[in-house]
């Protein structure tokens, strides 16, 4: 099959992705350097490239007692987030799939309209309906938790919706049906087990917007990673900006070790598909 | 009490043309199922954007049309001119790019590392935004940057040439480090569905790898490809923070307007012309939505589901 | 069974809610397709929301019956009986006073912060220091009742009025009120301006060899593409200053601003006006050559711009000088009324105010510590010169107000979209 047309590489696609990765890379390459190289681009020669180097501002951050705090917020935000979207979604896509096929239309351009309105128009709206409905809602940190849930909605529900029709549940619900099986067996011991795939791509990308997610955390003043970065930025640039890099290697790292996971067990990184 | 939630979730409303019998059947299930989701919906996205649209259309508590008419006039139609330039043009060429790294990448398997790698990084960079990005961009491509002074060393002045980082072609180059991690992934699963065998097959018969895209491949990734544009389009419509970041020209951009208006910065008691200006973003998106879903209908009959 | 009051409340909301979208004649034309789903429903949305179980910290309960009104300034009967020292005692018991805006960056705030932090017993967290004056008016109304809702701002002169129009201000008059300028404070003390700053031209001296002067300079073909502002003066205060004082300097006034405009107009079609923001790391990297910007935003940034071998020199335009105060007030039904008092009590006292010079900022009460001799010639280094001091004058909130409008309408056609 595919394997023996395209496991090697050709000279154009070659070019191709070396075109690409200069155009990811060298930006990322340019920040490390402005962050741990103390000599300004105008004065770089050949003769000093090798000086001024030094990490120790980037270490500095990286010890820092509220770096380490606002992360361990935003980890537990993510992995809240990433929960409430797994416990929201996967019924609904489940549900839609097989019960209610000519909802997904519908729901797919209803998930698309987060992105449409702008964090804080939403803001103006929600404070207005908690503040006298819930005031302690708002002054917790984890009243983010559905904002990031739904910020994410537009690719977390295409993940999920894209691994069920690859597994054509429909089918499946029907087959499972006629064998007697009750709907949470079906739920439970077909379904979920079949898209670990899926949900761990959702889990990714939320965790990567709420790792870098500014715009609400800032509007209602929630200090998180992304809302301290900026502020360490402003003190100390060159820290601010090492820490930035280091959390997107890191992320990258673990992401990507996942998708490793995956693939060894011959499951394939299915993103966001549509 | 009953008929009223419905007209805050038109997914329930619509559902309800289902079959009756599963319904009746089931309705438990429906409840618990769809229920907290639609009520979530209901409280964080269509209350809000209720609010919002009735802000919109009634400027000093009175029904007018006259902050609609005005969020489209004079400097807010060239706002949104430019925000749909942006969003266009990044995700046109967003989307072609990412389109072409999934094909690209579809049977690379090894080495092993390589597309996990892609995988990870993609998921990451599709989320970025913000100041670290534009200062990443800055660093490389201001006019202290890393690649300028590099290019000036082989004689090649990049602010001479009429490049900007800061001005709208720079923007457009920044947006689109979101832009194709984005549509890769978008892309990915779809592209995959294309079987090798399809392809085989069709060279078997002599068709040459041009005739199978051009009657097989494409036909069948439309309906995918038309969506992943419109992904691209909302989420590039969208940003902000890091046109922000990158220059302050950027204010001109939809998102940003909204927030002057909104937090009175502009001229205070101005916030309706705020919400009509997220009402038209609203409608905006909502048709272009609802155009592409009826394109990617008429597409679709031959994909093959 | 005050499960029930929660649906039924949730409901009444929904029916005001369904007739403001029958109203608009949006998408609410599937509201006849009723079902038998709705009370479930309901119910799931609000699980443990019980009327009763609003905020439960003590401090909450005590600040409540306190926060009414308190017109009166020191003597505030809710703050002890008007001597300093009772302040302090009320604030300390106060524990906490939630800050806002204040980069450690801006004005030395790092160094007046750790001051007050140390002298007293209170906890000052500072929520999104980088927040501009709309932010924080946001902040204020969407977390107003809350445990962490702002409890004294920091805002432009252009912003004070909107406060006091929508009452989110306390009046407080400090014990050091008579040393206040009456420019620099509200007559009736929703406000002070507690410290104020020029707006200087500050070049990095390692990369532009002639150092410009004054906004005429600035239109040397030499600075293509290096003059910035720090931010869109429609929305920052620091890029609005700038377009004042440009005003200032081609004949204009505090009422007519227009020369202003036309300026930066002028300079962007020559080339001149760069549009990045100036930022800690635009400076440091070399990006932004030349920025308008407040004297007091350069101080805390110089020894990292030496570290990497860059010079900088803050200039005060010789033809245009203008200088402007930053407010600070009590925010109303604030949850620890006390020690926001005691807050601005500490920065317009004296080691609040030698803080602001040591930043680079001039006091309110400048002309008083000069008196009191507590000036010394270190402080002093980061000051523009006693003959610009003296010069500054400051425009009327009405001023402020016209010269807002005539920029929101020409900045986008004459400069941003042009």
């Amino acid at each position: 099959m595919s394997a023996t047309m395209g496991r090697r590489l050709g000279p154009a696609r070659i070019v191709f992705l070396s075109i690409l990765g200069i155009y990811f890379f060298v930006p990322l390459l340019a920040m490390g350097r402005f962050a741990l190289q103390r000599i300004p681009v105008v004065s770089l020669t050949w003769g000093n490239l090798f000086e001024g180097w030094s990490a120790a501002s980037a270490i500095d951050a990286l010890t820092d007692e509220r770096v380490l705090e606002v992360t361990r917020r935003s980890l537990m935000l993510a992995v809240a987030a990433i929960a409430l979207t797994l416990i929201l979604l996967v019924p609904v896509a489940i549900y839609t799939e097989v019960r209610a096929p000519r909802l997904r239309p519908l729901i797919l351009v209803l998930t698309l309209t987060p992105w449409v309105v702008p964090p804080v128009a939403l803001v103006v709206g929600v404070a207005g309906t908690f503040r006298s409905t819930a005031p302690w809602f708002l002054s917790s940190p984890y009243s983010l938790v559905p904002f990031y849930t739904l910020w994410a909605l537009p690719f977390s529900y295409r993940a999920l919706d894209a691994g069920l029709r690859a597994l054509n549940v429909r089918t499946l619900f029907e087959a499972s049906r006629s064998l007697g099986a009750s709907l949470p067996t079906f739920f439970l011991r077909v379904v979920l087990p079949n898209m670990v795939s899926s949900l761990l791509v959702v889990s990714a990308l939320t965790g990567a917007l709420v790792l870098g997610e500014f715009a609400f955390a800032s509007l209602l003043l929630k200090e998180t990673l992304p809302t301290y970065l900026v502020v360490l930025q402003g003190g100390d640039p060159r820290a601010g900006l090492a820490l930035a890099l280091v959390v997107l290697l890191l992320t990258t790292l673990i992401i990507g070790l996942a998708a490793a996971a995956l693939r060894r067990r011959g499951l394939s990184f299915n993103a966001a598909g549509i | 009490m009953a008929d009223l939630t419905i007209t805050l979730s038109p997914v329930t409303a619509v559902e309800s043309t289902a079959p009756t019998i599963q319904r009746r059947r089931s309705w438990p299930i429906t409840v618990l199922v769809v229920g907290p989701f639609i009520a979530y919906l209901g409280l964080f996205l269509v209350w809000p954007m209720m609010i919002v649209l009735y802000n919109a259309f009634t400027p000093g508590g009175e029904f007018s049309l006259s902050s609609m008419t005005r969020a489209v006039s004079g400097p807010y139609r060239t706002s949104f001119l430019l925000s749909l330039r942006l969003s266009l043009l990044s995700s046109l060429i967003g989307g072609s790019i990412g389109f072409a790294l999934a094909l690209t990448l579809r049977s690379v398997t090894r080495p092993r590392w390589f597309r996990s790698a892609v995988d990870g990084w993609a998921a990451v960079a599709s989320q970025l935004g913000g100041i670290p990005l534009a200062f990443a961009f800055v660093a490389a491509l201001g006019s202290q940057g890393l690649v300028t002074r590099m290019l000036g060393e082989l004689g090649w002045d990049l602010r001479a040439s009429g490049f900007n980082i800061s001005q709208f072609s720079g923007w457009v180059l920044v947006y689109l480090y979101f832009q194709i991690p984005l549509m890769f992934l978008v892309m990915s699963p779809a592209v995959e569905g294309i079987k090798g065998t399809w392809e085989e097959a069709a060279a078997s018969i002599g068709a040459s790898r041009w005739r199978f895209w051009r009657h097989v491949g494409v036909p069948v990734l439309a309906p995918s490809l038309l969506a992943g544009f419109v992904l691209l389009f909302v989420n590039a419509f969208s940003a902000y923070a890091t046109a922000y970041a990158l220059s302050n020209g950027a204010g001109q951009l939809v998102p940003l307007q909204i927030r002057f208006v909104l937090q009175g910065n502009v001229i205070s008691g101005e916030e309706d012309l705020g919400y009509a200006l997220v009402a038209w973003t609203v409608l905006l998106l909502i048709a272009a939505l609802v155009t592409i879903s009826i394109l990617q209908r008429r597409v679709s009959k031959w994909s093959p589901r | 069974m005050h499960v029930n009051t929660r649906p039924v409340r949730f409901a009444a909301a929904l029916v005001s809610l369904s007739l403001i979208a029958a109203a608009c004649g949006s998408d609410s034309d599937d509201s006849s397709n009723a079902s038998t789903e709705t009370p479930a429903e309901a119910s799931s949305t609000e699980p443990a929301a019980e009327p009763t179980s609003a905020p439960t910290e003590a401090d909450d309960d005590a600040a409540a019956d306190t926060t009414a009104a308190s017109e009166d300034g020191m003597g505030s009967a809710e703050c002890g009986d008007g001597s300093f020292e009772s302040l302090v005692e009320a604030a300390e018991a106060d524990g906490q006073v939630n800050l806002i805006a204040l980069p450690d960056t801006w004005a030395n705030y790092a160094g007046i912060l750790e001051a007050f932090r140390t002298t007293y017993a209170v906890e000052a967290p500072v929520a999104n220091p980088d927040a501009s004056s709309a932010d924080e008016l946001t902040a204020i109304r969407t977390l107003r009742g809350q445990p962490d809702m702002p409890e004294a701002v920091d805002v432009g002169p252009s912003f004070t009025a909107e406060l006091m129009q929508d009452e989110l201000l306390d009046a407080f008059k400090p014990s050091t009120w008579d040393e206040i300028p009456e420019a620099l404070k509200d007559p009736d003390g929703y406000w002070v301006g507690a410290y104020y700053g020029v707006m200087a031209i500050a070049t990095n001296a390692t990369l532009v060899e002639d150092v410009p002067t004054s906004f005429e300079d600035l239109k040397d073909p030499a600075y293509a593409n290096m003059v910035t502002l720090n931010g869109d003066p429609r929305e920052a205060g620091a890029a609005f200053a700038a377009v004042i004082a440009a005003s200032l300097a081609n004949g204009g006034s505090f009422d007519d601003i227009m020369p202003g405009i036309e300026y930066f107009a002028e300079l962007k079609e020559l080339g001149n006006l760069q549009t990045i923001d100036v930022t800690p790391a635009a400076l440091i990297s070399g990006e932004v050559p030349i920025a308008l910007d407040w004297t007091y935003n350069f101080p805390a940034l110089v020894p990292q711009l030496e570290e990497v071998g860059f010079d900088l020199e803050v200039i005060v335009p010789s033809d245009g000088v203008y200088g402007s105060y930053y407010a600070q007030g009590v925010v109303s039904e604030a949850n620890h009324p006390c020690a926001a008092r005691l807050w601005i009590e500490h920065i317009v006292g004296d080691d609040g105010a030698l803080g602001y010079l040591e930043g680079g900022a001039i006091p309110a009460r400048y002309a008083a510590l000069v008196e009191a001799g507590l000036v010394s010639d270190d402080l002093a280094a980061n000051l523009p010169s006693g003959d610009v001091i003296e010069s500054i004058t400051f425009p009327s909130s009405e001023q402020i107000d016209a010269a807002r409008t005539a920029l929101t309408e020409n900045w986008g056609p004459m400069v941003a979209d042009s």
